[in-house]
Formats: structure tokens, C-alpha cells, sequence
């Protein structure tokens, strides 16, 4: 019996259960600390696709509303990773979609001007980096929507089998996708 | 299939970083990569061309993302909405289980039943897309019964709120007002006195059920003119991201005249509050 079975199991509907204290609430606790870890990550990336920060905030908030549901359900807890984000993929796009008011869409483009310079590197450096990124970043803008999906997924650490169920295409998409961005951003990247 | 001396493709390379290939198929990139410095050197800039992006992604969102803090924290108050709204659920999938149940299961859901009475009725309970909160108001002529306004919010979300630039229409319909006053024992009571006003107003998120009406008085310092003047300035402070939705609402629901002095920095209605009232007082028709 995996864990989660004993909690599920004191949470089962039976008759008296109005009248018995309550299981602790475990699933409440567990979404809490998901809430942490994942937070920033599947925000950065609703915000690359477009959204504005309270759509944003909000499309966050209900993946984790989500997950606490699937989770009090003791649905699969396998790979809650992908989960979460194809949750929010899939939020954020209809919330964009929808959104028929003026959008202040956050591109890699504009938040350039705000980017750290790496405190580390000298001056040259930190040009030839700043360059390096202009380069890269136009290039990303160039590319069509679904290659960018999977290059920002990428970015955020998850494995290409992840992408694919994220974006809702084959793992040979996925490659096929990444193949061809790269095509484009290492020529871009300067051999 | 694959050629010992063809060069890898992209798509494969990118599958061979994440082990996704057959363990054939690795085993022959592997030897291939060992002999072939093109190739390798291709996947040193495929991973290289992959960091890049990464930082640069990052470089781009990271500053600009808020502190997980106050988002967490408005979750946990969305979250315990949603429990109080499961166990609401539950309860009623138990209420079907009681038919196959023994008879002191009976008895024990009869009590239940008889406490979940008492609970709705005098309780802030969840209903399904709307949220009651919690209030902290004893009697008084500015402030409304708890157990009968406990304030009621619908399932909104920030954006929706401050979609529209039309604040929308403050006053229930009269049906509604009515039965407002009937609630609060006030049937013969004179109309012109009162507005019967939203606890949490629709401009944050609240509804028009009964639970988050009362009739609030023009005649005390801190009446509904003020509390307009608070509405105002919460719904712009939600709008302009300095504020908490839920925060806001919890705020007006558990004492609206705390904060008001919060949110205007004051101890008393600020003065054009007070002129106003002495307007309304001159002509109290609307």
C-alpha cells in the first residue's frame, strides 16, 4: 500500500463521517510546499507566453487548486512536474485566448532591458554577452510559437518526453522541433 | 536503417542527452560519437545553443517576477474555500450512503444533520462558487449582524474585476432590499435612512446574496458615503496590483471601519466624507 492509500482511506465517505473529527489534512499541507517549489517556474513561463502578471498570478493559482483536487482524489502522483505544467500550458492559453482587452505581453525581447549583467564577468564580457543574447532572443522571436513552447519547457528543466506531453505532440515532434530551433540558434550563437 | 558512417541527425542527438533513444540505437550514437569529432562537436553546440537559451530566458523573467509570498498566501485563503467547498460535496454523497447504513448510523447522521443545520445557518460555509468570510462585527448602527452578513464573494478573478471602467451597480434590486429589512427585524423602518449596501462590495468580487446585504445607515460618522469612499480605493489598489484580491475582501468583511483607517492612514472619515454626509442629511432622497 502506498502512502497516500492510508490517508485516502480515513478520508472515504461513510455515514458518521460528519460526526468524527477529521483526518489531518495532509493533501492541504503537500499542495502548500508544491505551491513553493513550483511557483516561479510555471509563472516565468506563463508570463513567456504572453500572459500579463495578474492573469498570470491567477492562472497559477488555479493549476494549484487543481492539483489539490487531483490530489485529494489520491489520483496518479507520477511526474506532477509535467502535470503542473501542462495544467498551466493549457490555462494560460485559454486565459489568453480569451482575454480580449490590450495585452502587455511580457516577450524575452522587452524584459532584455531589465536582465541582470553577470556581476562576475568585465566589461567586455558582459557585452559580448549582452550581444549574445540579443542574438539569441531575436532569433527565439522569430521562431513559431510551438518550438518556442518547447525550448522555454526546456528551459525550465523538463525532459523532452515532459514537452511533449505538455504541448500535447510526439516525443518525435519534440526532437524534430528542438532540431530545428537549434539549427537556427547555433548559427545564431556564433560557431 | 542507420548507416554506420552517416553523421547524427539533430532530432537524435537531442533524444541521446535525455536517454530516450533504444538502447541499440545509444549504443551505436555512442561508438559513432567516439570516432566522429563532427558530430560531436555538433552536440557540444546543440548543448551549448540549449544553455544559452536557458539563461537568457531567465535572464529576461527573473527580475520582473514577484516574491512567492503574498501569492502563496493568497492561495492558502483560495485553498481553504475549496476544502470547506469538498466538504460540503462529501457531505452530500454521504447523505445517499445513509440508505445502506445501520440504524445507529441513523441516529448518528440525524445529529450531524441537526449540526450541519445550526452550522449553516449561523456559519460561514462555502457554496458552490461562493465564498462566504469570516466577520468580527458585534451590534451597532455602522457595522451589520455577523451571523446574518457575514459577506459573500463569487468566483472572480482580479482581471474580471477591473475588466470594465463602469463601476458596477451598487444597489440590489428592491425585491431584494426588502427582503433585507425584513431579515434584520426593521420592516417599518424609514427607506430613505438606509442604503442597503453590499458588506463586500461587487466591485471586489461581492454578490448580491442576501448573507452580503444590510441596511446600513446615512446617520452614524462611519456610514455608507464613507464606506464608498473605501470601496474606491480598495478596487483601484486590487486594480494597480497593490493589493491582495482575497486580502481586500477579508478586509471589508471582517471590519470595513478598520479598514478604512488602514487603508486612508486615518482615526476619523476624512473631511469630504463629512461634508458629504451633511449634503445627504440636508436631502435624503436617494
Amino acid at each position: 500500500m502506498k502512502p497516500q492509500d492510508s490517508a485516502l482511506e480515513l478520508a472515504l465517505p461513510g455515514a458518521v463521517e460528519a460526526a468524527l473529527p477529521r483526518a489531518p489534512e495532509t493533501a492541504e499541507r503537500e499542495v502548500v510546499v508544491l505551491f513553493d517549489e513550483f511557483r516561479d517556474r510555471l509563472l516565468r513561463y506563463v508570463l513567456a507566453l504572453g500572459l500579463s502578471f495578474h492573469d498570470g498570478e491567477d492562472v497559477i493559482q488555479e493549476v494549484f487548486l487543481s492539483l489539490f483536487r487531483h490530489l485529494k482524489m489520491g489520483r496518479s502522483r507520477e511526474n506532477l512536474q509535467g502535470w503542473v505544467f501542462r495544467v498551466a500550458h493549457n490555462l494560460a492559453l485559454k486565459q489568453r485566448n480569451g482575454t480580449q482587452k490590450q495585452q502587455t505581453r511580457i516577450t524575452t525581447e522587452e524584459g532584455a532591458t531589465a536582465a541582470q549583467a553577470d556581476p562576475a564577468a568585465n566589461p567586455e564580457e558582459q557585452l559580448a554577452n549582452t550581444q549574445r543574447q540579443r542574438r539569441l532572443q531575436a532569433v527565439m522571436q522569430a521562431l513559431p510559437e510551438q518550438d518556442r513552447w518547447c525550448l522555454y519547457l526546456r528551459a525550465e528543466g523538463l525532459r523532452y518526453r515532459e514537452i511533449a506531453g505538455v504541448v500535447g505532440i510526439s516525443l518525435g515532434a519534440v526532437s524534430n522541433s528542438l532540431a530545428k530551433s537549434m539549427e537556427r540558434l547555433t548559427r545564431a550563437d556564433g560557431r | 536503417m542507420h548507416r554506420h558512417d552517416e553523421h547524427l541527425k539533430d532530432a537524435e542527438l537531442v533524444l541521446a542527452v535525455d536517454g530516450e533513444l533504444s538502447s541499440r540505437r545509444a549504443n551505436e550514437v555512442r561508438a559513432h560519437l567516439a570516432e566522429c569529432e563532427l558530430c560531436r562537436t555538433r552536440m557540444d553546440q546543440i548543448e551549448r545553443a540549449t544553455a544559452a537559451v536557458a539563461r537568457a530566458y531567465r535572464d529576461a523573467l527573473d527580475p520582473s517576477l514577484p516574491p512567492v509570498e503574498s501569492s502563496r498566501t493568497a492561495f492558502q485563503s483560495r485553498l481553504a474555500g475549496a476544502t470547506s467547498d469538498m466538504q460540503q460535496a462529501r457531505w452530500f454523497r454521504n447523505f445517499a450512503a445513509v440508505f445502506q447504513a445501520p440504524a445507529w448510523a441513523y441516529v448518528a447522521t440525524v445529529l450531524a444533520l441537526g449540526a450541519l443545520w445550526v452550522a449553516l445557518r449561523y456559519q460561514p460555509i462555502q457554496s458552490s462558487g461562493v465564498r462566504q468570510i469570516a466577520s468580527e462585527y458585534g451590534a451597532g448602527p455602522e457595522v451589520p449582524n455577523a451571523n446574518l452578513t457575514p459577506g459573500v464573494v463569487g468566483a472572480v478573478t482580479v482581471s474580471q474585476i477591473c475588466a470594465s471602467d463602469e463601476p458596477p451597480e451598487r444597489r440590489p434590486p428592491p425585491s431584494m432590499q426588502q427582503a433585507v429589512f425584513h431579515e434584520y427585524g426593521m420592516d417599518g423602518a424609514p427607506a430613505q435612512e438606509y442604503e442597503v449596501d453590499h458588506l463586500i462590495t461587487p466591485a471586489l468580487g461581492g454578490t448580491d446574496d442576501i448573507r452580503n446585504l444590510w441596511p446600513e445607515s446615512y446617520r452614524p460618522e462611519w456610514n455608507a458615503h464613507v464606506k464608498d469612499e473605501l470601496e474606491d480605493r480598495l478596487h483601484d489598489l486590487v486594480c494597480q496590483g497593490k493589493l491582495d484580491l482575497g486580502m481586500a475582501q477579508r478586509d471589508m468583511a471582517t471590519n470595513w471601519i478598520s479598514a478604512y483607517k488602514k487603508y486612508f492612514h486615518t482615526d476619523k472619515p476624512l473631511l469630504r466624507n463629512s461634508s458629504l454626509v451633511a449634503d445627504r442629511k440636508r436631502s435624503p432622497s436617494s
